[in-house]
């Protein structure tokens, strides 16, 4: 790893004190920034970090089981990609951690490498997912501004219908859906009709009901 | 009868003789000589003579005989004459001559009764089943005067405690054929250094007037084998500058024999115990030594990394090293607990810190305790700080406890789990107390502590038997109870630590 590569956030749960520097100071050498807790608590109270992150649990936790903990995370909607760690996993740990989400699940001690490549990939998946709810943030920010009218044109046009059909369904000229329709793409930001279906796709705007071919 | 009489008869004749010849010189004198004294009054002589067969019969016919003929004497000398002085003198004679005999009579009594108290210590002495020998010490004594140097003195009383006599059992001690061998002669051939040893600690007791001495002590016998004994010397009020000294040994050596053996089965048996406490504990110990060993590992990757960095970071690096070396050292402590427990050693008594030991074995203990979320609470007196005893053994029977306690608080339902270990001091005693808050001891908490008895799926069953043998070993008991509040509560008692660190 170098210093290129794109910086995140290594959140570590370990109620081992050394083990939970020790790979402090491995991610911290790899250029990641950390945040260490003792506890499932202190880092509910610190809450997830703003930027690309990931959490290296340890399953043997001293209060809790780190698996409970995982699946708690996952049911309060608390998204962040999760390494599991344990000093003896058994099978059905690892099914269970993986079923829940983990990204991977390594036993102790584990090499440097199987750990900082298992804390990207966690930060890779964060950052992705962070972008997608990011992306779909900012289109519906943009169809909250279109008029219900223009709603309606765009719900049509994504179909495939033709200007004239979907102004023969709206009972309204097919000057005023072409108006309409400009709108919607300027407001959308969208650079082409195939760039709005994919929105209205990501919006779930779309009727599927409806066809072209089919009226 | 007729033997009765042929063996008293020569003793009659022995002392009736010579009763008789002075009897009748006595009348020549009294009726032939001019004398006008109270010659009868020498009778008396007659009936001490005769009383020295001890002879009832002869010395009442001495007396009786010696009445006789100062009678007779009286008779022929001054029949004659009116009642007067000679008269007076007969009657004073008869008078001495009576209560000779009396006296004489009396004697006899008590000669016979110190006859018999002879006869009886002599039945005792013989007949004892125990080794017992009569010494004459009254060499040692003179010596005690001018020799200070007790080395010297042990030496020279070896060499100069004469046996007098001795019975049969302590022949057989000392494995001679006969009791001749060691009559007149002393057991110096016998000596060990304990021997020696305690030689000088009675010599010391008796000169500081003690009159009764317990020792334990080992002898060799003609064999060569060494015999075990508790040794109690007497001195008699009529001891006399030590001439007699009695000797009592009780042969220990069998005892002794069984106890090692017993010894030796126990201490076995607590190893087995720990080793199988350790089995019980190894997914905890496995945890206790991978963690610092991946910390290790992490550090060296970790400073690896920050050294190839563009800008290595020295600092980054040190730390590293300093952790790698704390936690070889935290999973070099781990297994020296483990090294200690496993160990199979003798049991040494010494002092020590109870808190270190108990916070080692809490360590130990503490993957298993905070998996089944139990609370420790560890309060101590300040009085209670050092017990006498066996570290690992003591370890092993706090471990056994608290693991009991672990495992009877997992099984029953969870919330407000708490083990409680107190250590208190009573007075010679550090009492130690282990506490739960489970389900408690179903029927008589007694039964805990027989062998095989187990309420575990694959427990032996030993466990607790084995942790009440080793706390009697420290002379104290092991008991468990229900607490009123609930749960159940263990308890034993060790001696207090003292500086001199000696054994129990």
């Amino acid at each position: 790893m170098t210093s290129e590569e794109p910086a995140g956030c290594v959140c570590i749960i370990d109620d081992d004190a050394e083990l939970r520097s020790a790979l402090g100071s491995l991610f911290r050498s790899s250029g990641l920034d950390v945040a260490l807790y003792e506890g499932t608590e202190a880092f509910l109270a610190a809450g997830v970090p703003s930027t690309a992150c990931c959490l290296v649990l340890d399953i043997r936790l001293g209060g809790e089981n780190g698996l409970d903990f995982q699946e708690r995370l996952v049911s309060q909607g608390i998204g962040i990609p999760v390494v599991l760690m344990t000093g003896h996993g058994d099978i059905p740990m690892t099914v269970r951690g993986m079923r829940a989400g983990a990204v991977d699940f390594l036993p102790k001690p584990f090499g440097d490498e199987q750990m900082l490549a298992a804390v990207a990939a966690a930060i890779e998946r964060d950052r992705t997912n962070r972008a997608a709810a990011a992306g779909t943030a900012e289109l519906r920010n943009c169809y909250q501004s279109l008029t219900p009218r223009e709603r309606e044109v765009m719900a049509l046009v994504v179909t495939g219908l033709m200007n004239k059909q979907v102004a023969g369904r709206m009972g309204l000229s097919e000057i005023t859906v072409k108006i309409h329709r400009g709108n919607v793409m300027r407001k959308m930001e969208a650079q082409s009709l195939a760039d709005l279906v994919r929105m209205a796709e990501q919006l779930g705007v779309r009727d599927a009901s409806i066809h072209r071919f089919s009226t | 009868m007729r033997g009765d009489f042929a063996a008293i008869a020569p003793t009659r004749r022995l002392h009736g003789l010579p009763a008789l010849l002075l009897a009748l010189a006595i009348l020549a004198l009294d009726v032939l000589s001019p004398l006008q004294g109270a010659v009868a009054v020498l009778y008396t002589i007659v009936v001490l003579v005769a009383s020295r067969s001890r002879d009832r019969a002869l010395t009442v016919a001495a007396a009786l005989f010696g009445a006789a003929l100062a009678i007779l004497g009286y008779v022929v000398s001054h029949l004659h004459e009116p009642l007067g002085s000679p008269a007076m003198r007969l009657g004073v004679s008869l008078v001495a001559i009576a209560i000779t005999a009396a006296l004489s009579l009396r004697n006899f009594g008590a000669l016979e009764r110190q006859r018999q108290a002879d006869q009886r210590y002599r039945t005792l002495f013989e007949s004892a089943g125990f080794p017992m020998w009569e010494a004459d010490w009254s060499a040692i004594h003179e010596r005690l005067q001018q020799e200070h140097d007790p080395q010297q003195l042990v030496e020279f009383a070896s060499r100069h405690a004469v046996v007098r006599d001795l019975n049969d059992a302590a022949a057989d001690l000392f494995g001679v054929s006969s009791r001749n061998a060691l009559i007149g002669g002393t057991i110096y051939d016998h000596r060990t250094p304990a021997s020696q040893r305690t030689l000088g600690n009675i010599i010391r007791g008796l000169r500081e007037g003690q009159t009764t001495i317990r020792e334990e002590t080992q002898f060799r016998n003609r064999g060569g084998a060494l015999v075990d004994v508790i040794l109690r010397v007497t001195l008699p009020p009529d001891h006399d500058g030590w001439k007699r000294v009695l000797v009592m040994a009780l042969d220990v050596t069998q005892r002794n024999l069984t106890q090692v053996r017993l010894d030796q089965a126990q201490a076995e048996l607590a190893h087995v115990s720990r080793v199988n406490l350790l089995g019980q504990l190894s997914a905890s110990i496995a945890h206790e030594i991978n963690q610092p060993l991946s910390a290790i590992i992490t550090y060296a990757n970790s400073g690896k990394r920050w050294l190839s960095r563009e800008a290595p970071g020295a600092i980054e690096v040190a730390d590293c090293l300093d952790h790698i070396g704390t936690n070889g050292k935290r999973a070099a402590d781990v297994i020296a607990r483990i090294r200690d427990m496993s160990r199979k050693a003798e049991p040494r008594y010494e002092r020590f810190a109870l808190a270190p030991l108990i916070d080692e074995t809490v360590a130990l203990l503490r993957r298993d305790l905070q998996s089944h979320e139990v609370g420790i609470v560890i309060s101590a007196e300040p009085g209670a700080r050092f017990v006498q005893g066996d570290r690992v053994q003591i370890q092993q029977v706090l471990m056994n406890l608290m693991l009991n306690a672990d495992q009877s608080m997992a099984a029953a339902s969870s919330g407000g789990r708490e083990l409680r270990l107190s250590s208190t001091c009573h007075g010679e005693n550090v009492v130690i107390e282990i506490r739960d808050t489970g389900p408690g001891i179903a029927g008589d908490p007694e039964a805990l502590f027989a062998s095989f008895f187990t309420t575990k799926a694959e427990g032996m069953g030993m466990g607790l038997s084995i942790c009440r043998a080793i706390v009697e070993r420290h002379g104290g008991r092991l008991t468990a109870e229900n607490h009123v509040d609930g749960g159940a509560v263990f308890r034993f008692g060790l001696p207090v630590g003292t500086n001199e660190g000696d054994r129990v």
